[in-house]
């Protein structure tokens, strides 16, 4: 049925682009649905991980310890588990077998007698350090897709200090910092062996990891958030091995011992690190950014198939990612996704349902955000709006999901590039620095109508380039654009 | 009444500050005239009415409502002492909710404008002030009577840190029912018997939380109603038992989960000596590793290495007549020597009994065999004679 549906999605879009049949496109901003989901009576619906049974059922876990599994058929809701310690990611193996990852351990809940409550709570792994901070927040466990898992673990904070009794290694070093790791693995995304549990130390340099994905490809992706030594909010491609940035967790590093971190000077910490691949300018596009996902709905979202989808907390919108792979190196665009639709703040946990809509899980934890659970799905329309954004020798080519019409978007001088990029350093977030405007040299159309392609008189990288298109740009049928502002981070210029 | 809270004025400006704070939780009538109430030079002098405002840890400003008459001097204290950036941000009345929407719709612009839009809605603001950053404003409140509403425009923070500034020489409503106060600083509600989870609380409960005297990975246990009970799964230990309650978990789920949960009642034993066991004739305590726990009738009964041998320790209710205890039924494989158990029995009033092993004061030797199952007895004696008075 399934096939059958993303088959005629294909063929649509077949016949739209290559015959020019335009009555199959009906066009309109308000692309999406979004649905409330009823939570059930008494429960506090801060949400901590979504995922879903290949029969469409959703298994989801929240905040006061429950995991609770929802049939959207019938909308009921039964417990699966509870008095679970902040749950913050949930992976169904089968119906009677789910993967929690909580503050203390990650635990594999087992229904062993069938009667749809789990019996059997069991260790997977608690080979990471608690100081019992409230900031170390345990983040997964997302699957690698060859059989293991990735789990990410959360810095601490000096909002609060930490108890006479650790769980693991204590070691002073790691005590200073604004966000620190005073016990084993704070501020690392570790990979958990499905086999033995064993605990294998990924990569470091995280501060709140709260976000992780794995593409098609097995590329591991984690979001961080904005604070002391992030800038900005940010994207990581992550590969193993590698430190991204954030200091505490070198504590960790085999060759480290004894080590302050923090008194690493900081062009040092610069050259180790690897930056973001794509940064989100902070509380314009995200404050929190949360769970990446990937469109492989093939079709059944609307015309993002590829792109990365991500949470995000203070605002009511998702953000749409568009990879763009540099000679190797993965950077890339961002614009909000599913604004001005009825989504609210919040939005900690996405996830898939098998039928191709987007299931949304709310928190707030007493920062911005809020509560309950929402459904987004695809109403078959297509919006105007930009499609991607790639780089290119001397500017960027722009791609839209719909022909635009051609006079609204041919002068150059209607365009405006900025860039500025976010300092590295100990402080707390950054401001925009070297803020200026980079001059359009050329703006040329697309041959198929349905992108441009810009020249700039200066490309430089280590910025982010924050394009904003002409005021009244639409497509052909003058269906306005969604988003005109646009933000790509250039860490690579195109050789 | 009103009275004795009268005869803290005069003294100190501070204190005044704290009537304040009292009558508005309150919800008292009152008004803050300035000159005529105060008697203090210092205040008089300056002729304006100080009010401090915290940013504070939830997206709350300490100060939820505070009230002064048409046409004072306020000088605006505003510290933040949250772990984020906020501002403060005075508008007309009604116009709280139109100046948060244009604040987020600066976008680009938003941060170096403190996401402060133009507009003549505004009666005053502090810009965007960093953790532990404070600043102050003086101006002068309208002299038309009203509900001024105060709000961080800081983008999505606005729908609900706000509070409002009552400019009026009437009596305030009630707190609880203040719709111009966000509904979490509206006075507390009292917390019923309701179960915090979409089914209802029934024996025995078990929660994974941040519990006091007990390492960071700590599991709480409510027997029944009158015994609970809290293991350590980073040590793979017994840690407490405690009577007549179970855990006050408000604290700990609010928000962060900054706060531990309360043990509620009387903590009637707690033993000090550590791991109990001891393998092959060894002093150390052996090394242990978490296995998990398996629900037997509900009952968790935790499962975890010692050494190379593996535990399942059960802990169930445990009553006669005489008093209240649990008994913590043991199964120890693969052991090779004598296992030993230490229990604690300092504590006088602790009758600690087995039915197997052989007990040398406070340790209860057991050979292989016995260890494979075994159970331990804790009672606490005379309780009901105790309850007696």
């Amino acid at each position: 049925m399934r096939g059958i549906k993303h088959l005629l999605i294909t063929v649509l879009f077949g016949v739209s682009i290559f015959s020019c049949n335009k009555s199959e496109i009906i066009e309109g901003n308000d692309a999406y649905n979004v649905d409330d989901i009823k939570t059930p009576a008494g429960l506090r619906a801060e949400n901590g991980g979504i995922a879903f049974l290949p029969d469409g059922r959703m298994v989801t876990c929240f905040h006061l310890g429950e995991v609770l599994i929802y049939d959207p058929k019938t909308e009921e809701w039964s417990v699966f588990a509870k008095g679970l310690h902040d749950p913050l990611g949930v992976y169904p193996i089968s119906e009677f077998e789910m993967l929690v990852m909580h503050r203390p351990e990650l635990t594999r809940l087992v229904d062993t007698d069938k009667d749809g409550k789990a019996d059997l709570y069991q260790t997977v792994t608690d080979q990471f350090g608690i100081s019992g901070n409230y900031h170390e927040y345990n983040y997964g466990p997302q699957p690698d897709g060859k059989g293991d898992f990735f789990i990410s673990l959360n810095d601490a904070s000096n909002g609060a200090g930490i108890w006479k009794e650790v769980r693991g290694e204590f070691r002073a070093e790691g005590r200073p910092g604004r966000m620190y790791s005073c016990v084993p693995y704070r501020g690392w995304v570790m990979k958990v062996d499905a086999e033995n549990g064993d605990l294998i130390p990924w990569a470091s340099g995280f501060r709140s990891p709260n976000g992780i994905a794995v593409d098609k490809s097995g590329r591991l992706f984690i979001t961080d958030n904005q604070g002391d030594w992030l800038g900005t909010s940010k994207l990581y491609h992550v590969e193993k091995g590698k430190f991204y940035g954030h200091p505490s967790s070198l504590v960790w590093e085999k060759g480290f011992e004894g080590i302050d971190p923090l008194t690493i000077p900081v062009p040092v910490l610069d050259k180790m690190r690897q930056k973001g691949s794509v940064l989100f300018p902070h509380s314009i596009l995200a404050n929190s950014p949360t769970q990446p996902v990937f469109d492989y709905t093939g079709g059944e979202f609307g015309p993002f198939e590829g792109q990365m989808i991500i949470g995000e907390m203070d605002h009511d919108f998702l953000l749409r990612v568009i990879l763009d792979e540099v000679d190797g190196e993965i950077q890339g665009a961002c614009v909000p996704f599913v604004s001005n639709q009825g989504l609210t703040k919040g939005n900690n946990r996405i996830a898939w349902s098998p039928d191709g809509s987007l299931f949304v899980g709310k928190s707030d934890r007493g920062w911005v955000g809020g509560k309950g659970m929402q459904k987004i799905s695809w109403n078959g329309k297509t919006p105007m709006d930009i499609y991607e954004m790639k780089l290119t020798k001397s500017g960027f080519d722009i791609s839209f999901t719909l022909p635009i019409n051609p006079e609204s978007a041919n002068d150059p001088y209607s365009y405006t590039i900025k860039r500025y990029y976010y300092k590295y350093h100990r402080k707390y977030g950054s401001k925009q620095f070297d803020v200026s405007e980079v001059k359009v040299k050329n703006v040329m159309l697309k041959e198929d109508g349905k992108g441009i392609s810009i020249d700039l008189e200066d490309l430089k990288p280590n910025y982010i380039y924050e394009l904003t298109l002409p005021e009244d740009i639409k497509s052909k049928k003058n269906t306005p654009i969604n988003n005109k502002t646009i933000y790509y981070t250039l860490n690579k210029l195109k050789s | 009444m009103l009275k004795s809270y009268f005869t803290y004025f005069g003294q100190t400006f501070y204190r005044i500050r704290l009537f304040m704070r009292l009558l508005l939780n309150k919800g008292f009538i009152f008004f803050v005239i300035v000159g005529a109430f105060f008697s203090h030079p210092y205040a008089k002098s300056q002729d304006l009415t100080e009010i401090r405002i915290k940013a504070i840890s939830g997206l709350k400003y300490d100060l939820p409502r505070f009230a002064v008459k048409p046409g004072t001097k306020v000088k605006i204290i505003f510290e933040n002492s949250d772990e984020m950036a906020h501002n403060l941000v005075f508008t007309l009345p009604g116009k709280r909710e139109e100046i948060v929407g244009l604040a987020n719709n600066l976008g680009g612009s938003g941060p170096s404008m403190n996401f402060i839009p133009e507009s003549e809605a505004i009666l005053a603001s502090i810009k965007v002030l960093n953790p532990d950053a404070k600043e102050e404003i003086v101006f002068t409140v309208p002299n038309e009577e009203g509900i001024y509403p105060y709000v961080c425009t800081y983008p999505g923070h606005g729908f609900i840190m706000f509070g409002a500034m009552y400019v009026t020489t009437k009596a305030l409503p009630p707190l609880e029912t203040d719709q111009n106060v966000p509904e979490s600083q509206r006075e507390k509600q009292e917390v019923g018997k309701a179960s915090p989870h979409p089914y209802p609380l029934t024996y025995p409960i078990i929660y994974r939380t941040f519990l006091p005297d007990c390492g960071p990975a700590g599991i709480a246990v409510a027997l029944n109603k009158k015994v609970s009970y809290s293991w350590d799964a980073g040590k793979c230990m017994f840690r407490y038992a405690w009577k007549d309650g179970f855990l006050d978990n408000s604290e700990q789920w609010q928000a962060k989960g900054k706060e531990l949960s309360i043990i509620v009642g009387e903590v009637f034993y707690k033993p000090t000596l550590g791991f109990p066991f001891r393998l092959d004739n060894s002093e150390n305590e052996p090394e242990v590793k978490f296995m998990g726990y398996r629900l037997e009738n509900g009952f968790p009964k935790f499962n975890y290495k010692m050494g190379k041998a593996l535990v399942n320790e059960f802990i169930q209710p445990f009553e006669d007549p005489n008093g209240i205890g649990y008994s913590v039924q043991f199964e120890v494989s693969d052991l090779d020597n004598t296992l030993i158990y230490i229990a604690d029995k300092s504590n006088d009033k602790m009758e600690v009994s087995s039915d197997k092993g052989k007990w040398e004061g406070n340790k209860l030797y057991l050979t292989p065999e016995e260890g494979k199952n075994f159970k331990v007895y804790y009672k606490e004696i005379g309780t009901n004679h105790h309850a007696g008075h």
